[in-house]
């Protein structure tokens, strides 16, 4: 009996796409290993899993969102398998004191300075975004840099979209700060005072994207009319 | 709508997640703040630069050859057909992720892969004198240098003898390299910024491919790696990489024979 549903790729739909994408895939893999020779090795891994695991591969589904699922993947056991060696502190943990460092000490830096971000070269803006723990400049690079929505950047993540949210906010926040501490360095912007540091709350990142889509609409028949 | 709340959303109307209806108040918020106007602006740029910083080159040939390669076998892997470096993996994702870890090898790696371990090094010293990060020990003075390492690394730290008299000692601080500690001297010669890590000898040996024999002779030895150059030396008990983005023949006639 004939069926109605596309026909499975095969491995010439395979080797089509892997080629059509592997500019995208080498351009996050270096952006993530840092190293050319790594990654390439990223990439070869990434594609020796995407082969094997091809043939569970759904018909219909986003073959590209898909490349990128199994690279990130490589990549978070690789290093997943690095820090266990090294029994290292979590990163997350890291993470937290650096947020928190940072709020107090540069969220003064707040308020958007454009010409800034005309001033800094792409190199230091390349260096400001490599020193990104992996979780935010992978969210930065997938939405910015690769195009992808946040839909497609959850399945890629293997996370719900508000985490998604989450990492994309603190990710750019951390840019944003990175850049001040540069112009303040450069003598751009004046540093931070002391109060100003205190009496400055960090943000807490929007999560609930569904939730504003709903609530918007019902603000705005009541309150802007 | 309300500033917080348009704050709250501007990612998502930037990044094109809101339909219409929903960016509809948002628009309109923003026609008549300037401060959130500004704001928005500014995250649009930033998105921009982003893209433009993060523009990299393609997929190298070699590689486009061996996807299809391995395409054609099936996903069998040809260890030969690796790049070299795999056992330098973790080291720029540690000084990515801010730490001041670098990841030394556990086996002597079979070829020269030391050149990510120094891409690292030279890539957190670059970080912390641009971070402009408080060193531990401030100053030139040998002794509070020296002191402070005493009971921290397992060698006597001396501190290099550079053939420049304007070499000025800027402070010290305590590294942590791949769970050994080391020590980190920054220097300033002559409005160039010189870095010195010294550690354990036998990660000298290591980074430079070549094997520990003739330790206490001091060798030196030259690497270029991304724009940096390298000098690696041994002597006495520990081993010393100076790394800085002057020319090649300068640093390597600073460090002498």
């Amino acid at each position: 009996m004939p069926t109605l549903t596309a026909p499975r790729p095969d491995r010439e739909d395979f080797e089509r796409a892997a080629l059509e994408h592997l500019d995208g895939l080498y351009g996050l893999a270096l952006k993530l290993t840092r190293s050319g020779p790594d990654a390439e090795d990223l990439v070869q891994d990434t594609m020796v899993r995407a082969l094997r695991f091809f043939e569970r591969f759904e018909a219909g589904t986003n073959l590209r969102a898909w490349l990128f699922t199994v690279l990130t993947n490589t990549f978070y056991n690789r290093i997943r398998k690095e820090r266990q060696d090294r029994a290292l502190a979590s990163e997350s943990t890291a993470g937290e004191h650096y947020d928190r460092f940072m709020s107090a000490a540069t969220m003064a830096g707040r308020d958007p300075d454009p010409g800034l971000l005309d001033t800094v070269s792409s190199r230091q803006l390349r260096d400001a975004l490599e020193a990104l723990p992996e979780d935010f400049r992978l969210a930065v690079l997938l939405c910015d840099v690769h195009g992808f929505s946040y839909k497609e950047m959850a399945e890629v993540l293997g996370c719900p979209i508000g985490t998604v949210m989450s990492r994309l906010y603190r990710g750019r926040q951390r840019l944003q700060q990175a850049l001040h501490s540069l112009g303040v360095e450069l003598g751009l912007v004046p540093a931070p005072t002391p109060s100003a540091a205190e009496t400055t709350e960090p943000l807490a990142p929007p999560t609930d994207l569904e939730a504003f889509r709903r609530t918007p609409l019902r603000r705005a028949g009541r309150s802007e009319r | 709508m309300s500033c917080s709340e348009s704050e709250r959303f501007l990612d998502a109307f930037l990044d094109g997640e809101l339909d219409e209806a929903a960016r509809a108040p948002l628009e309109a918020h923003l026609q008549r703040c300037a401060p959130c106007r500004a704001q928005a602006a500014f995250g649009q740029r930033l998105r921009q630069r982003v893209r433009e910083a993060a523009a990299c080159d393609p997929a190298p040939e070699r590689l486009r050859q061996q996807v299809r390669a391995l395409v054609a076998q099936g996903g069998k892997t040809s260890v030969a057909a690796r790049p070299a470096g795999r056992q330098w993996w973790g080291i720029a994702l540690a000084a990515a992720a801010g730490l001041a870890i670098v990841v030394l090898p556990r086996v002597r790696p079979a070829t020269d892969t030391g050149a990510a371990a120094m891409a690292a090094m030279a890539e957190q010293s670059v970080q912390w004198h641009r971070s402009r990060a408080p060193l531990d020990v401030q100053g030139a003075s040998t002794e509070s240098i020296r002191s402070f390492f005493s009971d921290k690394v397992p060698f006597a730290v001396r501190l290099p003898r550079f053939h420049a008299p304007q070499a000025q000692l800027e402070g010290a601080r305590l590294s942590s390299l791949g769970g050994q500690q080391a020590a980190y001297l920054s220097y300033r010669i002559g409005g160039d910024h010189v870095s010195v890590f010294v550690l354990d000898p036998s990660v000298i040996a290591a980074l430079s491919g070549q094997d520990p024999t003739g330790a206490g002779r001091v060798q030196v030895r030259w690497r270029g790696v991304r724009g940096y150059n390298f000098v690696l030396y041994a002597h006495g008990n520990a081993g010393y990489v100076v790394t800085s983005e002057m020319d090649r023949t300068r640093l390597v006639r600073l460090i002498g024979e």
